[in-house]
């Protein structure tokens, strides 16, 4: 933590908006696209970002400097998240008969552009929507270690400490994460083929 | 090492988290086996397609929107009262309706413990009493048939006249026997639970009937119950002749529950008793003639000795005469009075009415369950002090668990 930053957050544990806005521009992005890879949805992902600022707002006169800033915030974002899908499933085995609603919910309307073609944008698309998809399958706890390792680059150390694991129970989250997210994109044919290939008479034959 | 363990490591490998053991084993076991190449280029494939996710924008006015309700949380200069307030409530967080249901399961839990535990208070859900039969125990035959058999001995019984004289000087046998005496003894004991509409007017009405009998009230005690219905418990004593109308008459100061006579016939012991007395007045008549023409003072002595311990065995006789005497003359009745709810006054109606007065007992004890509830915060108050401050060290700690302290 830089002296900037000190002060900051000192200023924002007195109640500064201002000073607690400054320190979270950097984040403000990041949180949303970690709360909607979570969610799959960008309304939902919106509310949950700004749930989650405001509750660190509310808890920066907790926050004593022991862990980093980035760490502390992402543990209260991860905590919401987590909150929000075991409410949602709860919710879920209340209304039985309310069908379970995937995304069907089009691709992120704003997507960075890529200077890619209009064709190669709606294959992207594709891709990445079966791609979300196959996350959402995942259990929480995997997917959250899985977006936190590949789409926010954050260490093992980190996540463990985000997630309040060890390390051990962070690889193998992570570990299991991807065996069972590449089975789900296998399944759905969109890894290649030639693979598949070999890779099924091993799978059907045991380990050898 | 086998492709099973070696797929476990894929994942680590692909983040170089292996030990260098771990690595070099597995790079070697990788040239070797083109399955589990094929699984970490499927991995690597797959992690690539998750790494290629667009960023997604920020919604509009995400900061806008941000900024309003940060503005709206922001502490407001507070006095310390309110400061602390805020403090609590943050420390508490904010209860969701799960937690105040939790909450309301727990008392209710804790609340029907209690009731469970003191059943008195238990009986708060009536619907209707089983119907009592009124049963009468003893011997009936006996009980009614107070005819006055003649006694056949010719037993002569001091009674009463040595009640009165309990040093029975000299009156000797054959004295004058009461009516009383020569019929059968027989004691007879009542016990009757009435419930009535009004414990006041009964307890008049009790009174009234037993000066009407011509009885006394041996002990009254009258008070509210465990149950916090009030109560009254009698101990009469009625001339025998007027039990059984008495007790009529008290049946109908309410409902009678139950009812029971029981006849305990005292005749042979009585009998028995009143010869064991004749023979040591008789007794007691000799020693004093010999007393009068003794001379020596030894002799004197000893008559005299004997003659305390036959005074001594008469009068011990003489007062159980007149114990069972008086009980015989005199039936004691246990009398029971309950106070029942107002709605059982309203009688009649059918089995509708009867559906209305349940109905309308039950909201009446109802609303008594309510109060013994806020009765019963109020007494669980010291132990929900100690609850609140678990819950407060408990919810602390959760809270430092889960977020980090900084």
């Amino acid at each position: 933590m830089n002296v900037g930053e000190e002060q900051l957050v000192a200023r924002a544990q007195r109640g500064d908006v201002a000073a607690f806005e400054e320190l979270i521009t950097a984040y403000q992005k990041k949180v949303f696209n970690l709360a909607y890879r979570m969610v799959g949805n960008q309304e939902d992902a919106s509310d949950l970002a700004q749930e989650a600022f405001l509750k660190a707002f509310r808890a920066m006169p907790d926050f004593k400097g022991q862990a980093s800033f980035s760490t502390w915030l992402y543990r209260i974002v991860s905590n919401v998240c987590l909150d929000e899908l075991r409410q949602r499933r709860r919710r879920q085995t209340i209304s039985l008969d309310e069908p379970l609603q995937l995304e069907d919910e089009p691709l992120p309307r704003q997507v960075a552009d890529s200077g890619d073609g209009p064709e190669e944008i709606l294959e992207r698309r594709e891709v990445q929507e079966i791609v979300q998809q196959g996350i959402g399958e995942l259990g929480d706890d995997h997917r959250l270690a899985l977006i936190l390792r590949e789409l926010q680059g954050k260490s093992y150390q980190e996540i463990a400490e985000i997630t309040g694991c060890n390390i051990g129970t962070v690889k193998s989250r992570i570990n299991r994460a991807r065996l069972s997210l590449k089975q789900l994109l296998v399944e759905r044919e969109l890894l290649n083929n030639c693979y598949v290939e070999i890779n099924k008479p091993a799978a059907e034959g045991g380990t050898r | 090492m086998r492709c099973d363990d070696i797929r476990q490591l894929l994942s680590a490998y692909l983040d170089d988290q292996l030990t260098d053991a771990e690595r070099q084993s597995l790079e070697a076991h990788l040239t070797k086996c083109p399955d589990c190449q094929a699984e970490l280029e499927l991995l690597r494939q797959a992690m690539a397609l998750v790494g290629d996710l667009d960023e997604v924008e920020l919604p509009e006015g995400f900061s806008r929107q941000l900024h309003a309700r940060l503005v709206a949380a922001q502490p407001q200069k507070v006095s310390s009262l309110a400061g602390w307030g805020q403090r609590i409530r943050r420390n508490l967080g904010r209860p969701n309706w799960r937690t105040l249901v939790a909450a309301a399961a727990c008392f209710i839990l804790l609340f029907s413990t209690n009731l469970v535990l003191n059943p008195s208070r238990a009986a708060y859900i009536w619907w209707g009493d089983q119907p009592v039969g009124i049963k009468t125990e003893g011997d009936p035959g006996r009980v009614m048939g107070l005819s006055g058999t003649p006694d056949s001995g010719e037993l002569a019984t001091k009674s009463s006249q040595t009640g009165l004289a309990p040093g029975a000087e000299g009156q000797g046998g054959g004295a004058a026997e009461s009516e009383q005496a020569e019929s059968e003894k027989i004691i007879k004991t009542a016990t009757m639970q009435v419930r009535v509409a009004s414990m006041a007017e009964a307890v008049q009405g009790v009174r009234r009937i037993v000066a009407e009998a011509g009885g006394r009230i041996e002990r009254e005690s009258i008070g509210s119950q465990a149950d916090r219905r009030s109560g009254a418990s009698y101990v009469l004593r009625i001339p025998a002749e007027k039990l059984d109308p008495t007790l009529d008459n008290l049946a109908r100061l309410g409902e009678a529950v139950s009812r029971s006579v029981v006849a305990h016939d005292v005749t042979q012991q009585y009998i028995d008793i009143r010869a064991r007395l004749e023979t040591l007045c008789i007794q007691e008549q000799r020693l004093l003639e010999i007393m009068r023409k003794a001379d020596k003072v030894e002799d004197l002595l000893r008559i005299e000795s004997e003659l305390w311990r036959i005074r001594f065995e008469i009068e011990s006789a003489t007062r159980q005469l007149l114990y069972w005497n008086d009980r015989v003359e005199m039936s004691t009745v246990h009398l029971e009075l309950e106070e029942v709810d107002d709605a059982l006054k309203i009688k009649g109606g059918g089995f509708l009415g009867e559906l209305g007065r349940i109905l309308m007992l039950n909201v009446k004890r109802l609303g008594r369950l309510l109060l013994e509830m806020v009765k019963f915060s109020v007494a669980a108050l010291p132990y929900l002090l100690i609850v609140l401050v678990l819950w407060l060290v408990g919810w602390h700690f959760w809270r430092r668990r889960r977020s980090p302290a900084g």
